[in-house]
């Protein structure tokens, strides 16, 4: 029926925790499964209004990229899986991110509901730890040693054969 | 500032499943607090990271003085070496859960994880009329020529317990036990008597008979499918299997219209079956005999008449909802799947969510054990039709004692 799209929406306003607004089409905004179940809730109860949509954990530059790789992916919807291009765009839209900014963007990826994000984020995180030892890995990403000497030569003996 | 140690423990889980190797599983778990809860906690939830199996390689009993077996992760390209006189002087068979079954000169046999060594006794085998009076080490390869043709060890969703189900290699019977039962139980067919065919109302509708010519076992779509050596189907209901002490009522299927009725003067073919994304495979693997022109001193050459490698495979798939007379299609593109066939429980893998690992190829070990001069083992590839040879660091020699199998690895 065509009264359905009668209060169809086709701009959001997505507003940052430090408070900057950004204009985002529906279709790319669709990519996030939280900013589409707040259009959708908004279409149900038939309002025409430009809808505002704060995201208190997100801060502009993280939500910068997230919507570029929304807007990215928006273009590719209909075959989002095998495009080798998109997949190629993938890879060195992340590559281009130190370990912070990466941390960040998969917390936003994870907040905003947009799976295929957090998941491309996980997997350039597990791929950067393959082949690396303990101390490679806490280095690279920071991480403090929290173990006591004993915990962590209990932890390792356990699984010895991994750490010959 | 960004804090690995403070992500969501679920982003953490979700981080580590995406890992292809389980030295990387174990490494991941040794770098925080926080990362080693999310691993117990995936642990204990039995999920783990998509891995290939690894090979389990032989004991070499003049090598092996202090009992080490190694285990070759070929995502690594590399060999673990773990001490285990568990297994020492044992046959091994691979699993998919970890698990490898042994059994030894004394007709012990264990369910062992040879990585963590957790063991798990099972009864002897009632069926098997011991063949081997005093015995030494040397007779152990006859273990598997008398004994056990394949494993199967499943984990039931309803109660998480483990069903360890054996091919015996004499008569091609099937076996079951659960870990605490006191003796194993036979799979037998019930089916309509003779007599009541006859028309002879009085006597019982129905008889039992052992199932014979067992090939392979999978489960698959909510039962387990049971393939018999000229093709024949048999499906198994989980919950009678899981409860039931006495003989399982089981459905018989047609035999299947395929080539199979080839394999019936085949000897040395072999029928696989695994479950992949809810579609039933079917692997065959035809073997070429051949007789061994060159004279042999070896102490078994009065049992070694042939030799024989294998030399094609082909694999069909089966949907669900098809009708099973009529449903099998033949597969000539694996896509990203690889298979791995032998004497361990036949697995399959998606090759690109691991390294190393060839899409398209069929990984085969040798399951057949009245021939031990060569090893049969290598790498089939579904699109040119080759075989390639496979792990070959390996003295021939080595393989007399046992096999390499593929196994699942778990922690």
């Amino acid at each position: 029926m065509a009264s359905s799209s009668s209060s169809s929406l086709s701009r959001v306003v997505v507003k940052s925790s430090d408070n900057n607004l950004f204009v985002v089409n529906k279709k790319v905004a669709s990519q996030s499964q939280l900013l589409k179940q707040c259009i959708d809730n908004m279409e149900e109860k038939g309002t025409n209004d430009v809808i505002l949509i704060p995201l208190s954990n997100v801060t502009s530059n993280i939500l910068t990229l997230v919507l570029e790789y929304c807007e990215k992916h928006a273009d590719f919807a209909d075959d989002d899986n095998n495009n080798q291009e998109l997949k190629q765009w993938d890879h060195e839209f992340l590559k281009k991110f130190d370990y912070a900014t990466l941390n960040s963007l998969t917390m936003a990826a994870d907040y905003m509901v947009t799976k295929s994000l957090l998941n491309l984020c996980c997997q350039f995180i597990a791929d950067s730890i393959k082949d690396l030892t303990v101390q490679q890995i806490r280095q690279i990403f920071d991480i403090k040693n929290d173990f006591t000497p004993q915990e962590e030569a209990d932890i390792k003996n356990e699984n010895a054969w991994a750490f010959r | 500032m960004a804090d690995w140690s403070q992500l969501p423990q679920e982003l953490i889980e979700q981080i580590a499943l995406k890992l292809d190797t389980l030295e990387d599983f174990v490494v991941f778990a040794t770098i925080c607090r926080p990362w080693n809860n999310a691993l117990t906690s995936l642990k204990e939830h039995e999920r783990f990271p998509k891995l290939m199996p690894w090979l389990l390689l032989s004991f070499n009993p003049n090598r092996n003085i202090h009992y080490n077996l190694d285990l070759f992760d070929p995502c690594k390209d590399k060999c673990y070496r773990f001490n285990l006189p568990e297994a020492y002087n044992r046959r091994c068979w691979g699993t998919s859960l970890g698990w490898i079954l042994t059994l030894g000169l004394d007709l012990e046999i264990h369910l062992l994880n040879p990585i963590t060594k957790a063991s798990i006794r099972l009864p002897p085998q009632p069926l098997l009329t011991p063949v081997l009076t005093d015995p030494d080490d040397s007779d152990l390869w006859k273990i598997q020529l008398y004994y056990i043709k394949r494993v199967f060890v499943f984990k039931s969703p309803i109660d998480g317990q483990l069903i360890v189900f054996v091919v015996h290699y004499d008569d091609n019977v099937l076996s079951f036990v659960k870990p605490g039962d006191s003796s194993w139980i036979p799979i037998e067919l019930q089916v309509p008597s003779s007599e009541y065919l006859r028309g002879d109302n009085s006597s019982n509708w129905n008889q039992i008979i052992q199932l014979h010519n067992v090939m392979d076992i999978t489960y698959w779509n909510g039962a387990f499918v049971i393939v018999s050596k000229f093709g024949g189907f048999t499906f198994l209901d989980l919950n009678q299997i899981a409860q039931q002490q006495q003989p399982c009522l089981v459905q018989d299927y047609p035999l299947i219209p395929l080539e199979i009725s080839n394999i019936e003067n085949n000897n040395e073919a072999r029928i696989y079956l695994v479950e992949c994304n809810s579609d039933l495979l079917m692997v065959l693997r035809f073997k070429a005999e051949f007789v061994d022109s060159q004279e042999d001193d070896d102490d078994y050459s009065d049992l070694i008449p042939v030799d024989y490698e294998t030399i094609n495979f082909k694999v069909y798939r089966h949907s669900p909802g098809f009708d099973m007379d009529r449903g099998w299609e033949e597969l000539h593109d694996l896509g990203d799947l690889a298979i791995f066939v032998g004497s361990h429980s036949t697995m399959c893998v998606t090759a690109s969510s691991v390294a190393n690992c060839r899409g398209n190829n069929i990984y085969f070990t040798d399951d057949d054990y009245h021939v031990c001069t060569r090893r049969d083992m290598g790498v089939f590839d579904m699109k040119t039709g080759t075989i390639e040879p496979y792990y070959l660091n390996v003295d021939d020699n080595e393989f007399r004692q046992c096999h390499p199998v593929w196994f699942l690895p778990r922690i």
